[in-house]
């Protein structure tokens, strides 16, 4: 049984062990909020002094150390040439290091909403189900970027 | 690399980026959010951070621990149609893209036989239960690839109306594991 709700802290993979209030670069951007988590990062609110809102996507110790993890910030940034809107702006890259010396890279982008997941876990009342007609809007919106992303020759891969 | 003067090579190289980590699901759509600071501290307000509450790792270290909480919308499953039809949905997560170069035409190749480079295929970081057919047996990567996950992703999301799982059928469906 796992100890924490979420990311698994103390895991190999190396989480960055962010806390609220906690600045990064260099005391620029404040952590305020957790946004979510995922197998290969987490992401946070930060605020910085000019009351400027972003979303910070903090990878893991071993995500940065892949290879590859360059490559999102690429893939990121050529998404956006081919969709106007529709996928996440990146704005900034960087590195952080913890407390264990470990190096984090982060992505800040501008922020997004709640997921079609969220959406779909509240209707608590009938078995998480959500209406024919929002699933329609969503694959709509996701098919539209699918096929703008294919002009550049992008597939999601997923 | 040297190529001989006595050929001539002409070679179209079609490149396919492919960002094969994320996954085509759910928790990777998301919703459009306001962006200046003093909206996100009105959406805040409606949800109030929680505070961490520390739990002691197995390395037994102790490390405040948060739940997410996503900047909320208005938007819950009961929003109607001519609501949710004015968001967009944004297609999130683009983790560790892989490049691979596919030699597309090449006229006279002597010795150029380094020329004609071929990289390994792309894998798919999907679950294998949604993966389609081509990224099980090595074909090729494409859009239509990005089409089915899209699919199996919404055939795996409960609805209460069972119509639209066979709109989305495809004549690849008897292939879902």
């Amino acid at each position: 049984m796992s100890l924490f709700p979420e990311e698994q802290l103390d895991s190999p993979l190396g989480y960055f062990p962010a806390q609220l209030g906690q600045t990064l670069k260099d005391g620029k951007w404040t952590i305020a909020r957790k946004l979510g988590w995922g197998p290969r990062s987490s992401t946070w609110l930060v605020i910085d002094h000019d009351d400027m809102h972003r979303a910070l996507k903090i990878l893991t110790a071993a995500a940065t150390a892949d290879p590859k993890a360059k490559n999102e910030r690429y893939f990121v940034l050529e998404a956006e040439k081919a969709v106007s809107s529709g996928v996440p702006e990146l704005l900034e890259t960087f590195q952080e290091t913890d407390g264990q010396g470990r190096k984090h890279l982060c992505l800040l982008f501008r922020i997004l909403g709640p997921s079609v997941e969220n959406l779909r876990q509240g209707n608590v009342y009938d078995g998480q189900n959500l209406p024919v007609h929002i699933v329609q809007k969503v694959i709509s919106d996701i098919s539209h970027h699918l096929a703008s992303l294919a002009t550049r020759n992008i597939i999601h891969g997923g | 690399m040297v190529v001989s003067p006595n050929y001539f090579i002409s070679l179209n190289i079609r490149v396919e980026y492919i960002s094969p980590v994320s996954a085509l699901t759910p928790d990777n759509f998301l919703f459009f959010s306001v962006q200046r600071g003093e909206d996100i501290r009105k959406a805040l307000a409606k949800s109030p951070t929680r505070k961490p509450i520390k739990i002691t790792g197995s390395d037994g270290v102790s490390y405040p621990t948060v739940r997410s909480q996503p900047i909320p919308n208005h938007y819950t499953w009961e929003s109607e149609e001519d609501d949710i039809a004015y968001t967009e949905f944004y297609l999130a997560n683009f983790a560790h893209g892989n490049a691979c170069i596919f030699n597309w035409f090449h006229n006279l190749i002597a010795n150029s036989s380094s020329l004609a480079r071929q990289t390994t295929t792309p894998t798919l970081d999907t679950p294998k239960n949604i993966q389609p057919p081509e990224a099980l047996t090595g074909g090729k990567i494409n859009l239509s690839s990005d089409i089915w996950t899209l699919g199996c992703t919404v055939s795996l999301v409960p609805i209460p109306h069972p119509f639209l799982f066979f709109f989305f059928r495809n004549p690849r469906s008897s292939m879902i594991p």
